[in-house]
């Protein structure tokens, strides 16, 4: 995972290393705030779309290992971004990646342009390519690998860029 | 057994069907479109999964959304209900590719018995007395002269690709004949674009009586007696009654007999109905057509036998042997239902939509509500406008009727126009009372 030219891994240890709690970056349309924890958690999972009241979701609870990201979306609602929300248009089991041992089409913090896929929704047997109609930023991964998504499902959370970006 | 059912229907049905499904031990899966995220259901459901946008062909008929939401939520069946996919044959046939339990008959039943040409041609070699008439299309009106004698009079000509009684004339004698024949050519013709005609006999009081069936996997059918539909509307049924007041236990017999042979001709092995046209006056019965599904007037003839046919219909599809014979099932007292739907009478039965904001349901001994509706609940303009089922059971007629009076008193819906009041009218009428009525009724009485 990348944020300009660091490595997420870097960031932290450089923070590590100058006992920074908390850092937050813009660079190019780019944004990442990273908060440490008392736990000192390396990253925060993503927490679920919330459903409206008396709303029953599918989705399970996400497992953190599974679902790095780099943005929590409470601090990114303070930054005041609009991100543009990919939906599920039809109802499958969501997959990363292309096959079970290859690596995900995308990661957050990945730049994204039109007609890129995003990933693959197995519906009766056929695996349905997601592309992207629109370029921005990566920003969030809103289901787990393998799991069921249902009609309207939010998946990804992007943020757009103006296409000479 | 059947580990996890995916219920793939909405309002009080999907309702009916959760609650069997976990008195069995079952898990389930409901769907739902945009406009239902508030439903009963969702909420009962152990899981629940969304199939798509409020209309019916993007969401609870798009059967790729549906098998998708069955298959990645690891549900071994899926129960139609009534409507939408419950006879489909393709549906079946696709959930049975898929290794999916389908909770009702086996494909080629609902096949054969989905076109009614067919379906009557399968009855007619069963044995299973049919309206009789032209086989087919007549050409000439001298064929048609030679089978009204046969038959007798009245008869009446039928638009072939017709309904809604266009190209329909009924005739009385001979010297009708004619003119009748070419008036009903001309108006099929203006109507559907093609002129042929059959003729069948007219039954001219005709009530709507239907035989329960309940198959299995292995051979066994039985019937559950029958229910009395005559009150329709525009082939919309609002009220129905167990047993019917105008059959003796002769006739009932011979009717169930009738329902049985027609269920083997097509090896049927789920729950289903017979639909027969009943002639008052002659006391004879003819097949319509069959139902291959579970019908909205089920507990009607749960209550009057004790039978839960839901369950039955779970158990059946997962393959379980049938324990009942003809011989165990008994009937006892009378059950009656009534459709409450949102919907004003006064105003051509006009589907209505609206925010219920009190809902109060009848209670005390006999009476049973099954409903997807509750306080708060929006009816939205995409559905049927059915809000509840009434049904209300006593050891007679006279006292079943009682009980559905108080309990319709009872019964409070604020928000949205419902057809209480109607019911309420309807069961103070003298013909209803007197048990004659016909399909007829609702025109001749209410319209």
């Amino acid at each position: 995972m990348k944020f300009g030219k660091f490595d997420l891994d870097e960031l932290l240890a450089l923070m590590d290393r100058h006992h920074v709690s908390e850092l937050s970056l813009r660079r190019h349309g780019q944004a990442i705030e990273i908060k440490k924890s008392a736990s000192a958690a390396q990253h925060s999972a993503a927490p679920q779309p919330r459903p409206a009241a008396g709303e029953k979701s599918v989705a399970e609870p996400d497992d953190p290992e599974t679902q790095p990201t780099l943005l929590s979306p409470e601090p990114l609602e303070i930054i005041g971004e609009k991100f543009y929300q990919v939906q599920a248009p039809l109802v499958g089991t969501f997959y990363r990646a292309p096959a079970p041992d290859a690596s995900p089409f995308i990661e957050v913090g990945d730049q994204v342009k039109v007609g890129d896929t995003l990933c693959i929704i197995e519906a009766m047997k056929n695996m349905n390519e997601i592309q992207i109609d629109v370029n921005g930023i990566i920003r969030e991964i809103c289901v787990k690998n393998g799991s069921l998504v249902e009609f309207g499902q939010v998946l990804f959370k992007i943020e757009e860029t103006s296409p000479d970006s | 057994m059947i580990a996890k059912l995916l219920v793939a229907n909405r309002g009080e049905i999907a309702v009916r069907i959760i609650r069997a499904a976990h008195e069995l031990g079952i898990k389930t899966v409901a769907v739902y479109s945009e406009a239902d995220r508030q439903a009963l259901s969702v909420r009962y459901a152990d899981q629940a999964v969304c199939i798509g946008p409020a209309p019916a062909a993007e969401s609870y008929l798009f059967y790729q959304n549906i098998l998708s939401a069955a298959l990645s939520s690891n549900c071994d069946a899926i129960h139609p209900g009534y409507g939408f996919l419950a006879e489909n044959p393709l549906f079946a046939e696709a959930c049975r590719a898929l290794n999916i339990k389908f909770v009702g008959p086996h494909p080629l039943a609902i096949r054969k018995m989905g076109d009614k040409a067919s379906a009557k041609k399968v009855m007619q070699h069963a044995g299973v007395p049919i309206v009789p008439g032209s086989d087919g299309i007549i050409h000439t009106l001298a064929e048609a002269q030679t089978i009204a004698e046969t038959v007798g009079y009245p008869v009446v000509f039928k638009a072939s690709a017709g309904g809604g009684g266009k190209g329909m004339r009924i005739v009385n004698d001979q010297r009708e004949l004619d003119g009748a024949f070419a008036f009903a050519a001309n108006e099929a013709q203006q109507a559907f674009g093609d002129s042929s005609l059959y003729v069948e006999k007219f039954i001219a009081d005709p009530k709507h009586i239907e035989i329960q069936l309940l198959g299995d996997k292995h051979g066994h059918v039985v019937h559950l007696f029958e229910r009395d539909c005559s009150i329709q509307r525009r082939y919309q049924k609002l009220l129905e009654e167990a047993p019917s007041p105008v059959l003796n236990d002769e006739l009932r017999q011979k009717m169930g007999e009738a329902a049985i042979m027609a269920a083997r001709a097509v090896k049927y092995d789920s729950v289903g109905t017979v639909e027969f046209i009943f002639d008052q006056k002659q006391r004879r019965f003819y097949f319509i057509e069959m139902n291959t599904r579970i019908q909205v007037e089920h507990p009607v003839t749960e209550q009057i036998t004790q039978i839960d046919l839901i369950k039955n219909q779970i158990l059946v599809a997962a393959g379980k042997k049938l324990t009942l014979t003809q011989d165990d099932i008994r009937r006892s007292g009378h059950a009656i239902e009534c459709r409450i739907n949102a919907e004003d009478h006064r105003n051509n039965f006009q589907p209505k939509t609206g925010t219920i904001s009190q809902y109060i349901v009848p209670g005390g001994p006999g009476i049973r509500v099954d409903s997807g509706v509750y306080p708060g609940y929006t009816i939205s303009p995409y559905y049927d406008s059915m809000l509840a089922k009434l049904i209300a059971w006593g050891n007679t007629r006279k006292d079943a009727i009682a009980g559905m009076r108080r309990a319709l008193r009872e019964f409070v819906i604020e928000g949205v126009t419902t057809t209480i009041p109607f019911h309420l009218s309807l069961l103070a009428n003298e013909v209803f009372l007197r048990g004659t009525y016909t399909t007829n009724f609702i025109k001749e009485f209410f319209e």
